[in-house]
């Protein structure tokens, strides 16, 4: 291979690895823009989307037609990781953002059910003559109703005595709470051993590269996964831009963006716009997690979204964060970079790449690539 | 003069968290205890949270499966073992703590621990400092038991499986030109690398490029790609199976034909369930071949499968002849004192492990050969066994 | 400190009462804790022993880390990057020593000294490396910053052998491993020295927060503009105030390193959250809130340990449990445990006793008692104290302000009006140094302050070399990484060409892009920033009231002492006789100046809780507290009505004729500038359409239709409000 074919390659490898950090940094962009907040908790709904995957391709449709399992996957993944987002920011971001209210209660009495179903209901099993099925529902149903109605007294008394915070650091500690949550109970509920499955139609399961492209000397080598990952974040990306930009919607999470209160003057639902944005961005993770996962066979566990996530939220911050072209652009930018480190002689210090052009580009550009400049008004 | 009792307020809290534990300690200072009620204890440290997790799963799981036929028998000389474990949450600071309080508080007279050679050393100090020994079931690193006279373990040491697999390379496959990929965040991987590559060169082969990935990545395709321009013809890839499978199977991608080669890291069923055809005749070296037809290893795999449903790997193995090894010892010893049974341990021969017969030699390491498998079809199978790799290997065809 | 004694105004003020017997009680019980601590660390056992170790350590890195955090209001998320630093380097100290100097013997106690000092001051020098350029970053950017600085030093100590062969005794992958490979740091950190530490840096920062550096730091969190305005150095006290939550968190590194045989590699993110988490659950500024939730972090995980081993739970749960109770906690309290108070003694006896706080000084000084006025009634002189010289402000294509001269005389009242978005108040932020002008000069008693010199041919030249090396070095970095990686098996002479060619070639260009960039930029000075030009005697209140909201009224007027301080930060922390002897003078001035404004009374309340107008007074007694010789009051009545405003204006008045002043106002009220200033100038669409007296405006035909055309031609300018 001679240099220029090789610059080519991994430039390809580069944009390959770029497109995924990019599926995952729109979510946190489009939160960060509208909440100024980071969501630590967003790689582990990238987590989940793998995951959901995995269970689709393996057991619900494990004997179907790759593409119908393909399809599947995807939008299981993107609903269940959408309900997740919106799940979390019931549970933990809206009471944090707002003070708890009784409204506060249907979330964590589903929270609470959850566990105790599983806790309680796995002890009445082993008690009772009742099929599992039908002791596990009972449990979940009964612990609802209760726990929904001592959620709400609780919360009605607590939300005289609590005031809203606005403090950010709080705010991150609850996201590495949630963030800490779900990787724990992922272990407990899926195993500490790597999963893996890759949907055996990508080139019927065996050959794992397009025949390569070949224009005159230049070889090519592409994954199918990963062009597939390429072409889901490039047209994800480009719904989410036409959204934001062009629709009533995405009229509402700019102006919650820019400025909340006066947004909610303005007879905007803010809190439902939130939420809507959590569910955008993490069906975004979790389509993310589920294609570069079932697509290429990589093996995951429940930590997987840590560095994936912390590398994303870099994307992110280097694109200029609240911009979602930015943040495109950063990933991109970043898995280049990522790639021709780890080919060159400075191998070993790839995971520091990252950080390096961040902290040189934040010094020449403060607010990132792509980054509006909003001094404070004085 | 709010000043002082501000802080006066700091160090006693710390007190405070001082008095729990005390109350927690019944003998302070307690020297080497003996094991309190029938029941003898035995702790086990091990990354049951974390990124080492899957790891410690399958050796505790091996080492509870081992108690348990040691007791149905009858435990030893007539009292029951008790396996205590503690999760040290992959790093090795917890390791430390977990095997202080095994000793100190759960009055373990020996200990059984970790996979990870950072955590066994961060433990192997607490247990030489307190005169407890410590069989260690797959800590290859040899500073490990370099610790001391009570740090033991049940696996051959990096550089004796480094040099067998660079002799495999050279004599066996016959490649003089390899390309090594190291994960630089796991000493397991460094040390193999850096043991590899001095015998390697030592018989005459070139190491054509040196490529390193972290414990994170899921994309390896820039420095394969890098590899690839290098022609070898092997790569040395001594990581653990879930990155050698991607890193396998985005090599083929890439256009790499030649063989991958390994070490016991690869082990394990999934391997080939994530790696697929990529893996084909690639080699690794092992403790044992669980396609080896042996009764012992039968009988493990089959109890093994019963008690979990699942395939154990050669951590699994491990982790169940650390247990053995130790309980034999204790049968053994003069009496159940930590000094005897160290004594027990340094004197075990020819134990009958079900990787191998394990001699215990003089740096308290064991000695026994190393098997090198070849992937065939998707099928482990045992290609040849070598026990000296200083020795040149006959030419063998297969 | 909350025990000053009032002192005698004539002469050096006496030392507080008590001075001396604090601090032989402070030694005397220290001594003791460390006597009881080292007693206890033979009657524990091991466990218990590194239970507690581990405890302190916390304490050290949570302490540390709320300097940043909590005080300062910067968002620091990589500290455990400063302990790997401290720990390596203070590994590195007793293993050399004991290789090369005590020969195999354990070095003792002479050598963790040298070793923390030495740890400390390496992880100091990282905070200064990374606290430089970063903290001119905000909020979050400089939070991602400390995070990827913490990853980067991990990498780095990971691939220490490929870096240089010299390293590699700091082992990589496997933790610190002398060059044996079986090195055991040695146990240097017993419980005496470990407890002495741990309470130095509780004293050092609790007497810290107590003094006019930690209002600064305390001034920067509450809001930078204000902060910057009051004299104080943001970029430098940051930096401060991180080189120093560095160096303690070195010193941490190198008592764990010593407490646990080894250095390990688990300082990543992981860690570095832990601390975080530690100081906003024990409450964000609080020093006693972090150090009790360090504890309680550090041991409760380990006393869990049984109680789920017994409950039969998986292990995954009992991180499940504390993830949940992280959420709990930040829901119902999201302020921390202690909020930004301190736990004291005397505090839960106040709580339980219900008795309000009284200030006993407050009322040892009467507010009626006039203050002592400099030199009065000083006349208006002719003698022009600032001049603005075509100075033109441009905001991209937009001219905010075009081309305005003005004169302030010395000692006089001047009004500067004109309508809405006219462009005043980015006179006085061109004033203030928060803008720079885009042309022309600003000079204050004929001291240039704002307007574009030429630097000097030495300062360009060195800029020249430090830019041109530095973009060489990155651009030769850069270039080997992209040719090493284009060609990464160079066998063939062609291919080493090629990997020279790329490497220099893109090397050269980065430094010739540098050379160029720099000879272009740095041909003018920098300009001063906001708080050089607070450092000249300009001070100045807001439209837009920014006093620093979380701290008392008191405190507030302190900080604009700040400027003129004669204490250094060492002072501060070890509350030398110079300390005390200053931090009397600066009470007794912002009482007096309180007093004066009739603010006394509230001197203990929050700044925030203060009504509006009382705000507005209470920012042009800050103004005052820096000892200005111009002040400038943008929109000083704003929102009183016509009673307040009245005696506002006369106040002022009189307060420059006490304070010697010189004074530009902003106003809106046409009425009250016509009745109170002396010289007027009145701006339009960034321009000064006319100037003069009050007389000479009022009949000035452009400002009656500028300013008031549309409105009512026939109405006499005077009355419009």
């Amino acid at each position: 291979m001679n240099a220029f074919q090789i610059l080519l390659q991994q430039t390809v490898n580069g944009v390959q690895i770029g497109s995924v950090y990019a599926l995952i940094a729109v979510g946190y962009t489009m939160v960060y823009g509208v909440l100024k907040f980071i969501n630590f908790a967003h790689g582990d709904v990238y987590m989940v989307g793998a995951y959901t995957g995995f269970f689709t391709v393996t057991a619900i449709l494990a004997s179907h037609a790759p593409a119908l399992q393909g399809a599947c996957a995807l939008i299981l993944a993107m609903v269940a990781c959408s309900m997740l987002g919106l799940f979390i920011e019931r549970l933990a971001y809206r009471p944090l953002r707002n003070g708890i209210q009784a409204s506060d209660a249907p979330a964590w009495a589903l929270f609470w059910s959850m566990y105790i179903t599983l806790f309680l209901g796995g002890w009445l099993v082993n008690r009772s003559v009742l099929p599992p099925a039908l002791v596990y529902i009972a449990t979940f149903v009964v612990s609802v109703a209760v726990m929904f109605l001592v959620m709400r007294r609780l919360f009605a008394a607590l939300s005289r005595r609590l005031k809203p915070s606005t403090d950010r650091l709080s705010a991150l500690i609850t996201a590495i709470g949630v963030s800490l949550l779900l990787e724990n109970q992922g272990a407990a509920s899926f195993g500490v051993t790597p999963r893996a499955a890759q949907i055996r139609g990508v080139n019927g399961g065996k050959d794992l590269v397009l025949p390569t492209f070949v224009a005159g000397h230049i070889k090519l080598s592409v994954g199918v996964g990963q062009i597939v990952v390429l072409a889901a974040a490039l047209l994800l990306t480009a719904v989410l831009v036409y959204t934001v930009r062009f629709t009533a919607i995405g009229r509402s999470i700019r102006a919650v963006s820019l400025d909340r209160d006066a947004a909610a003057l303005m007879g905007i639902p803010t809190d439902r716009i939130i939420a809507i944005t959590f569910l955008i961005g993490s069906a975004l993770a979790g389509a993310a997690g589920m294609l570069n996962h079932m697509l290429t066979g990589i093996p995951f566990d429940s930590n997987i979204g840590i560095a994936l996530g912390l590398k994303a939220f870099v994307a992110a911050v280097l694109g200029g964060i609240g911009s979602i072209e930015g943040a495109v652009l950063g990933a991109l930018l970043m898995g280049i970079a990522e790639t021709f480190t780890s080919g060159s002689a400075f191998s070993p210090f790839k995971d520091a790449v990252a950080f390096v052009i961040l902290i040189v580009v934040l010094l020449f550009k403060p607010t990132g690539l792509m980054g509006r400049y909003a001094p404070e008004k004085v | 003069m709010m000043m002082r009792q501000r802080i006066l307020l700091v160090p006693a809290a710390m007190l405070i968290a001082v008095g729990f534990l005390l109350g927690g300690c019944k003998s302070p200072t307690s020297s080497t205890s003996q094991s309190t009620g029938n029941d003898i204890i035995v702790g086990e440290y091990g990354s049951l949270t974390g990124p080492q997790a899957t790891f410690g799963k399958s050796t505790d799981n091996a080492i509870q499966l081992a108690a348990q036929q040691l007791n149905a028998a009858g435990g030893i000389n007539g009292r029951q073992v008790k396996v205590v474990t503690q999760d040290d949450m992959s790093q090795a600071n917890n390791a430390a703590l977990a095997v202080q309080n095994l000793i100190d508080q759960q009055h373990a007279i020996a200990i059984l621990g970790e996979v990870a050679s950072s955590c066994s050393e961060a433990g192997g100090r607490v247990c030489q400092e307190k005169g407890i020994p410590m069989v260690s079931p797959s800590s290859t690193n040899p500073a490990v038991t370099e610790i001391g006279n009570d740090i033991f373990r049940v696996c051959f040491i990096d550089p004796f499986q480094a040099a067998v697999v660079a002799r495999f390379a050279h004599d066996g496959l016959g490649a003089t030109r390899v390309a090594v990929f190291t994960n630089t965040d796991q000493d397991y991987s460094t040390g193999f690398s850096k043991n590899f590559i001095a015998a390697f060169t030592k018989m005459g082969g070139t190491i054509v490029i040196q490529k390193s990935y972290g414990g994170s990545d899921t994309d390896f395709r820039g420095s394969l790609t890098a590899i690839a321009q290098a022609k070898p013809q092997a790569i040395l890839i001594p990581g653990y199976y879930q990155d050698v499978a991607s890193i396998a199977k985005q090599a083929r991608a890439l256009g790499i034909t030649c063989p991958l080669l390994g070490g016991d890291g690869w082990d394990s069923p999934d391997l080939i369930k994530i790696g697929g055809s990529a893996l084909n005749n690639c080699y690794f070296s092992d403790h044992l071949a669980i396609d080896d037809p042996t009764p012992a290893v039968a009988k493990f795999v089959a109890a093994y499968k019963a008690k979990y449903g699942q395939t154990p790997d050669s951590l699994a193995a491990l982790g169940y002849d650390s247990a053995n090894l130790l309980f034999a010892a204790m049968k053994a010893a003069k009496s159940l004192t930590p000094s005897d049974i160290r004594d027990a341990i340094a004197a075990t021969k020819n134990f009958p492990g079900i990787t191998g017969n394990i001699t215990i030699n003089a740096q308290r390491n064991a000695d026994k050969p190393a098997v090198i498998i070849k992937i065939v079809n998707g099928q482990f199978t045992k290609f040849m066994s070598i026990s000296n790799p200083d020795l040149p290997l006959q030419p063998k065809a297969s | 400190m909350t025990n000053l004694s009032p002192s005698t105004n004539n002469g050096a003020p006496a030392l507080p009462k008590g001075y001396w017997s604090k601090r032989v009680g402070f030694l005397i019980f220290a001594i003791i804790m460390v006597w009881v601590s080292s007693a206890a660390e033979h009657r524990l056992n091991d466990y218990a022993v590194n239970i507690v170790r581990l405890c302190g350590i916390s304490v050290l890195m949570a302490v540390s880390l709320n300097i940043v955090n909590g005080l300062t209001g910067q968002f620091s998320i990589g500290h455990a990057g400063f302990m790997s630093v401290g720990a390596y380097v203070g590994a590195s100290v007793t293993y050399f020593a004991e290789m090369r100097y005590t020969h195999q013997a354990t070095p003792g106690f002479g050598w963790m000294m040298a070793a923390m000092l030495i740890g400390g001051m390496a992880a100091a020098l990282f905070g200064l490396i990374v606290g430089v350029p970063s903290l001119r970053l905000q909020g979050d950017y400089l939070a991602i910053v400390t995070l990827g600085f913490g990853e980067i030093i991990r990498v780095l100590i990971t691939n220490c052998s490929s870096i240089s062969s010299n390293l590699s005794y700091l082992g990589g992958a496997s933790g610190f491993t002398g060059a044996s490979g079986a090195y055991s740091v040695p146990h240097l950190t017993s419980f005496g020295l470990l407890t002495a530490t741990v309470l130095v840096l509780l004293v050092l920062t609790r007497n810290l927060k107590a003094s006019q550096h930690g209002l600064a730091f305390m001034a920067i969190r509450e809001d930078e503009i204000a902060a910057a305005a009051m004299g104080i150095n943001t970029t430098r006290t940051k930096v401060t105030a991180f080189v120093i939550s560095a160096f303690w968190a070195g010193i941490a590194g190198v008592l764990f390193a010593h407490a646990v045989y080894f250095v390990p590699l688990s300082f990543g993110f992981i860690a570095s959250m832990n601390y975080v988490i530690m100081v906003v659950l024990g409450g964000s500024g609080s020093i006693t809130g972090t150090a009790i939730a360090a504890v309680i972090l550090t041991a409760l995980p380990e006393m869990l340990k049984p109680l789920q081993q017994q409950v039969g739970l998986a292990d995954p749960y009992r991180q499940v449990i504390f993830a949940l109770l992280l959420i709990i906690m930040m829901l119902l309290r999201p302020e921390g445990v202690f909020g930004r108070g301190e736990l004291s003694i005397s505090g839960i006896r106040r709580r339980f006793s219900r008795t309000s706080r009284v200030d006993s000084e407050s009322s040892t000084t009467t507010s009626s008692e006039p203050a002592a006025p400099a030199n009065s009634t000083t006349a208006t002189s002719d003698y022009s104290s600032l001049a603005l010289q075509n100075v033109t402000r441009r905001f991209g294509g937009l001219v905010a302000v075009g081309d305005v001269q003005l004169e302030v005389k010395k000692g006089s009242l001047t009004g500067l009006i004109g309508p809405n978005g006219a462009g005043k108040t980015t006179v006085f932020n061109l004033l203030t140094g928060v803008y720079a002008p885009s042309e022309g000069t600003i000079t204050y008693e004929g001291n240039l302050l704002a307007g574009s010199v030429p630097a000097s041919a030495g300062s360009r030249a060195a800029w020249l070399l430090l830019d041109t090396i530095t973009a060489l070095v990155a651009g030769l970095i850069i270039g080997r990484i992209v040719a090493t990686s284009i060609v990464p098996y160079a066998a063939t002479p062609g291919d080493h060409a090629l990997v020279h060619m790329v490497e220099y070639g893109i090397g050269l260009a980065a430094a010739v892009t540098a050379a160029i960039a720099s000879y272009r930029s740095r041909s003018t000075r920098p300009p001063k920033r906001p708080h050089q030009f607070a450092a000249s005697g300009v001070s100045r209140t807001f439209q837009n009231i920014r006093l620093f909201g979380g701290l008392t009224v008191m405190e507030n007027v302190c900080i604009g002492s700040y400027v003129r301080r004669k204490t250094t930060l060492v002072d501060s922390m070890l509350h030398t006789r110079k300390y005390y002897r200053e931090e009397i003078e600066v009470r007794e001035n912002a009482r007096r100046l309180l007093a004066r404004f009739g603010l006394l009374d509230s001197a203990n309340e929050l700044a925030s809780s203060l009504p509006y107008g009382d705000q507005r007074r209470l920012e042009i007694v800050r103004a005052l507290a820096t000892k200005p010789g111009l002040l400038l009051l943008d929109e000083p009545a704003a929102g009183m009505n016509p009673q307040e405003k009245l005696s506002l204006m006369s106040l002022i008045r009189q307060v420059r004729d006490e304070f010697a002043l010189t004074i530009v106002l902003i106003e809106h009220d046409m009425k009250l500038v016509m009745g109170v200033c002396e010289q007027i100038y009145v701006l339009d669409y960034g321009r000064i359409i006319a100037s003069g007296t009050p007389v000479e405006v009022r009949s000035d035909p452009a400002v009656i239709s500028a300013y008031l055309g549309e409105e009512q031609e026939s109405k006499p300018v005077g009355d419009a409000g």
